[in-house]
């Protein structure tokens, strides 16, 4: 089923709202975890508590499973409620994966209940960016030309999801092979932002951190190129984090921008999001842009604080922000300075440039990797007396719009007489961004940056102003070109009252200093009333239902 | 919607015929479809836009509901549009039971008079018996720039099937059952009666008899799309009707939707593909008929563009995959002759002014293999320069002591011991091919005629 997203038992959505039907509501146990200090609170999670257990963070639900205190069926049961119950609305899903997701979770509580270790993700619930490659079970990049295909194989990062005790539960919405800031691009429709109906989740791992926000998994993964993992968790109020280039294994990821494409999580908090991270870190040699190194663990240094650590605000990208954003950026510095950090502003005039250089080098790789949608081995195909009429008609019946644009601007840059002008001068132009990276990282250890210039924006929008909608990436592009590790955190919300991401920004391997400041952040961000209201506005420690904004 | 005629077997027909409880049915009929107003959905569509038009045409039993998804997007995308209700359809089922191919047949033709009557030209889709209708059309009226059909039912069923109807009409029931609404999406559903009247579907057949006579007068391009699995038309119908058609076909196939596509899973893929055949036969061309979509070439001088234009395409490949590679040799894809943005001689060297221009565009989406529509290629010309203007900011900056980075890391190769080790399954891997053959990927042939 190409959208099977829409199809996941909407039927069924009383029946699963109402707590005589809910699979998890007798377990006592299952209650004294809702009773727990649970940071999420948001409108759908008060509904769950009234029935039973809302099992939200991952660290919680791995720990619970593992000890045997509640099963993983249990937890996947939950899930699927949920997503049975709301994901017609919000579209989060292209596909459900109800009998994989139980039956991976029957193992898992046969291992526990064998005496087994069932892995550090026993019973999460994890939801896949539809650009992963899931043997067996469609993966469509949202794309008309990929629709039903079915990969033969498992992207590593799925594998070890799996080897570690992670469920998969479903292949997330996106923006059409992940070009797109708002996930309006899909093929299959847009995704709404769980927290505001009327509003982008962001893009263009949309799906996965609506999915994240609304409860329907802990975890996902995502890809991000230009800022498509931060962005859409800035705007549904998540976690969401892009390791260092090279850092996991993109084998199974169906390429868009090779030079940038990296895989990572999101979550609702920063240590759920590190746990994932250290699943999915480290080299493989099925991808020859693996970095032949051990994944730095970053989960040992999460409480370390962040005394004496050297804080940079980037000045211009705050600049690029609506007064709002920009305010909330400059809260979680103080916020940082307050807790023994020594924070400076960072001028780094090169960032300015990276919009520009960016949508031509990466349009420019995306035009060589998308030659392989041909209409032979995989995918659509139209069919026509010639090879080469098959393949023109295929593509120009199987690609959407934004997908067409890049494709055609991407060739263009490439193009005999253009190449000198554009596609080798941007190129240049990244070496430039790249050093000024490297001078300011000489004086600081993390930089500071809004996620995205604005809060969610409405849906429709952008969509027809393609430059409009590039340059809701111009905070997450640099660390792209660079390709540096970069992360966003829910920090209080917007005038609009939708959440605000403050990016933490760090060099290439600097993963665990990253965690650090992220943690803080997170810790200390501000209680505020906003819609739905996320783990993002209510501090993590902040009791269940109290002072919680519906 | 009718009868069920999978793989055109008769055996299938006949079992749907030993134990219905017509008077039920019937009885049901009258209950439901008491009130003789028109079924909410089932209302005709007639819309003025620009100079290109499409008729569009539902199928037997069924309404425009089947086919207003379709129909609007011709009407977004400026055309004008006809969407009749066909006689007998959309009230109550008695009303269809005295109906005849006559009947629907100039309820088309006079829809299409007059839509040719405010419109240049004029392209006709139609689904099962409106795509009957549409080639019925076609047939008569050669000015027709385009069919596109969707399952359409054209192979006349055999004597023997009529024979049954014949005699289970003749026993006095006149209506036999409906499979329902075909559609493989669960969530969707057909507004259609809830059963066949015989004598009406029997006369559909004679309509069948005589257009398979007239195929071979269709002179317009087609557009087939056909379902993989359908339950109410043999897919072989598809087969019959390209192997009786004089014209070129571009058919594509729909692996995700049963009968009633327009409102199954492939709806979108149907819905741009024969927007875009729309807009490329409605075209105002000087000179020739306007050429299939994606056809554009069949002359020496144009092929051998073509085989340049693929080579500047690989070397651009070559260059985006390499990284670090420079293009040290431009082709020149454009020779003099051509009608090229500009002499290779000519072109920027510096950082361009941000424009791009529609010819350059259109050279563009050849190298890329995309056909864009004009309205695309209009849009997108604006985009792109948009694009093009905000990345002219780059100019400013002194990049002549600069290297260029083609990656963030230091890449290199990476080779792993020479022992085999297990591939992936053949069987799963072409298992995913659009068209397999002894275990090769099956492609139409590389080169054009004459090469």
């Amino acid at each position: 089923m190409p959208a099977g997203g829409a199809g996941a038992g909407n039927g069924d959505r009383e029946d699963r709202e109402d707590p005589a039907m809910s699979p998890t509501v007798t377990d006592g146990k299952l209650s004294e975890v809702a009773s727990g200090d649970l940071p999420f609170a948001g409108e759908h999670a008060s509904r769950q508590n009234a029935t039973g257990g809302p099992f939200q963070t991952a660290t919680e639900i791995a720990a619970g499973v593992s000890k045997g205190e509640f099963s993983a069926r249990e937890v996947i049961e939950e899930h699927l409620a949920r997503i049975a119950a709301r994901d017609g609305e919000l579209h989060a899903f292209n596909e459900v994966m109800s009998r994989d997701a139980l039956d991976a979770a029957d193992r898992v509580d046969r291992l526990v209940a064998s005496g087994e270790d069932p892995g550090p993700l026993a019973g999460v619930p994890v939801a896949l960016k539809d650009n992963l490659c899931t043997r067996g079970v469609p993966t469509t990049c949202s794309s008309r030309i990929l629709a039903g295909w079915r990969p033969p194989y498992d992207a590593t990062v799925v594998r070890r999801v799996r080897e570690a005790g992670g469920v998969i539960i479903g292949k997330t919405n996106m923006d059409e092979f992940a070009m797109g800031s708002s996930t309006e691009t899909s093929a299959f429709g847009p995704t709404l932002n769980p927290l505001d109906n009327n509003r982008v989740p962001g893009g263009s791992s949309g799906g996965s951190a609506a999915a994240v926000a609304a409860g329907f998994a802990s975890l996902a993964l995502g890809s991000d190129t230009g800022g498509s993992i931060r962005q859409p968790a800035a705007m549904c109020g998540v976690v969401g984090m892009k390791p260092t280039y090279g850092m996991v294994s993109r084998y199974g990821l169906i390429a868009f921008a090779s030079s940038f494409d990296q895989v990572g999580p999101f979550a609702q908090r920063a240590r759920d999001a590190a746990m994932l991270f250290e699943a999915i870190a480290g080299h493989d040699e099925a991808d020859s842009t693996s970095l032949d190194r051990p994944a730095p663990s970053v989960s040992s240094l999460l409480g370390a604080g962040v005394s004496k650590l050297r804080v940079g605000v980037v000045s211009e990208l705050v600049d690029a922000a609506s007064a709002d954003v920009a305010s909330r950026v400059r809260e979680a510095a103080n916020l940082l300075a307050t807790a023994g950090a020594l924070v400076d502003e960072v001028s780094i005039p090169m960032c300015t440039y990276s919009l520009s250089a960016y949508y031509l080098l990466a349009p420019a790789e995306a035009s060589s990797n998308l030659a392989r949608y041909d209409g032979v081995r995989y995918g659509l195909r139209v069919e026509a007396p010639t090879a080469e009429k098959m393949t023109t008609a295929t593509r120009s019946a199987g690609f959407g719009d934004e997908v067409k644009r890049r494709i055609m601007l991407g060739s263009y840059a490439l193009s005999a007489g253009y190449y000198d002008a554009y596609y080798a001068r941007a190129q240049r132009v990244r070496t430039l961004i790249l050093d000024a990276f490297d001078t300011a990282y000489k004086r600081f250890d993390v930089l500071l940056a809004p996620t995205s210039p604005t809060t969610a924006f409405e849906i429709g929008s952008k969509i027809d102003d393609p430059l409009a909608m590039y340059l809701s990436d111009v905070c997450t592009i640099p660390s792209n070109l660079a390709g540096h590790p970069a992360m966003s955190v829910p920090f209080g919300v917007g005038d609009d009252g939708m959440p605000v991401g403050v990016q933490v920004l760090a060099p290439a391997l600097a993963e665990p200093v990253m965690f650090q400041v992220a943690v803080v952040l997170e810790d200390g961000a501000p209680t505020a009333k906003s819609r739905g209201a996320t783990a993002s506005v209510v501090p993590a420690h902040a009791g269940q239902g109290e002072g919680t904004p519906v | 919607m009718f009868l069920r005629a999978q793989h055109g077997r008769i055996c299938t027909h006949l079992h749907l015929y030993g134990t219905p409880d017509f008077s039920r049915l019937t009885e049901e009929a009258n209950i439901r479809w008491v009130a003789q107003s028109l079924l909410p959905g089932s209302e005709p569509l007639s819309h003025r836009g620009g100079d290109g038009g499409v008729l569009v045409l539902h199928g037997f039993t069924g309404t425009p509901q089947s086919m207003r998804p379709l129909a609007q997007r011709f009407v977004d995308a400026s055309f004008s549009v006809e969407m009749p209700l066909l006689p007998g359809h959309g009230t109550r089922i008695e009303d269809l039971v005295p109906m005849r191919f006559s009947d629907w047949r100039k309820a088309a033709e006079d829809a299409y008079l007059r839509l040719a009557g405010v419109t240049k030209r004029v392209i006709v889709a139609g689904l099962s018996m409106g795509g009957s209708l549409a080639c019925r059309l076609a047939a008569d009226h050669p000015e027709i720039a385009g069919l596109v059909l969707i399952n359409p039912f054209i192979e006349p069923p055999a004597d023997g099937f009529r024979e049954i109807l014949r005699a289970t009409l003749a026993s006095g029931m006149e209506i036999a059952p409906a499979v329902g609404s075909d559609i493989a999406k669960p969530t969707v559903s057909e507004l259609s009666y809830p059963g066949s009247p015989l004598a009406a579907a029997l006369s559909l057949f004679e309509g069948l008899d005589d257009l398979v006579d007239d195929l071979d007068r269709i002179a317009c391009p087609v557009l087939l799309l056909s379902s993989r699995e359908d339950h109410v038309v043999p897919v072989s119908t598809g087969d019959f009707l390209m192997e009786r058609l004089r014209v070129p076909v571009t058919r594509t196939w729909l692996e995700h939707s049963f009968h009633v596509a327009t409102l199954d899973y492939d709806a979108g893929i149907i819905e741009s593909a024969a927007l875009a055949f729309a807009q490329e036969m409605t075209k105002m061309t000087k000179g020739a008929a306007p050429a299939v979509r994606g056809a554009e070439m069949s002359g020496d001088a144009s092929t051998a563009v073509t085989a340049q234009a693929a080579e500047a395409a690989e070397a651009a490949e070559v260059v985006a995959s390499a990284g670090a590679a420079r293009l040290t040799t431009e082709p020149d894809v454009r020779d003099g002759s051509d009608a090229g943005p500009s002499p290779a001689g000519e072109r920027p060297r510096g950082l361009a002014t941000g424009t791009i221009t529609i010819d350059e565009d259109t050279h563009v989406a050849r190298l890329a293999r995309l056909s864009l529509s004009d309205m695309e290629l209009e849009q997108f010309t604006g985009q792109l320069a948009a694009v093009l203007e905000h990345a002219a900011d780059m100019a400013r900056l002194d990049i002549s002591a600069t290297a260029p980075t083609s990656h963030p890391l230091p890449v290199q190769n990476v080779m792993r011991d020479d022992e085999p080790r297990p591939a992936l399954e053949r069987d799963e891997v072409l298992g995913q091919a659009p068209r397999v053959e002894d275990y090769r990927f099956w492609v139409p042939r590389i080169l054009a005629e004459g090469q």
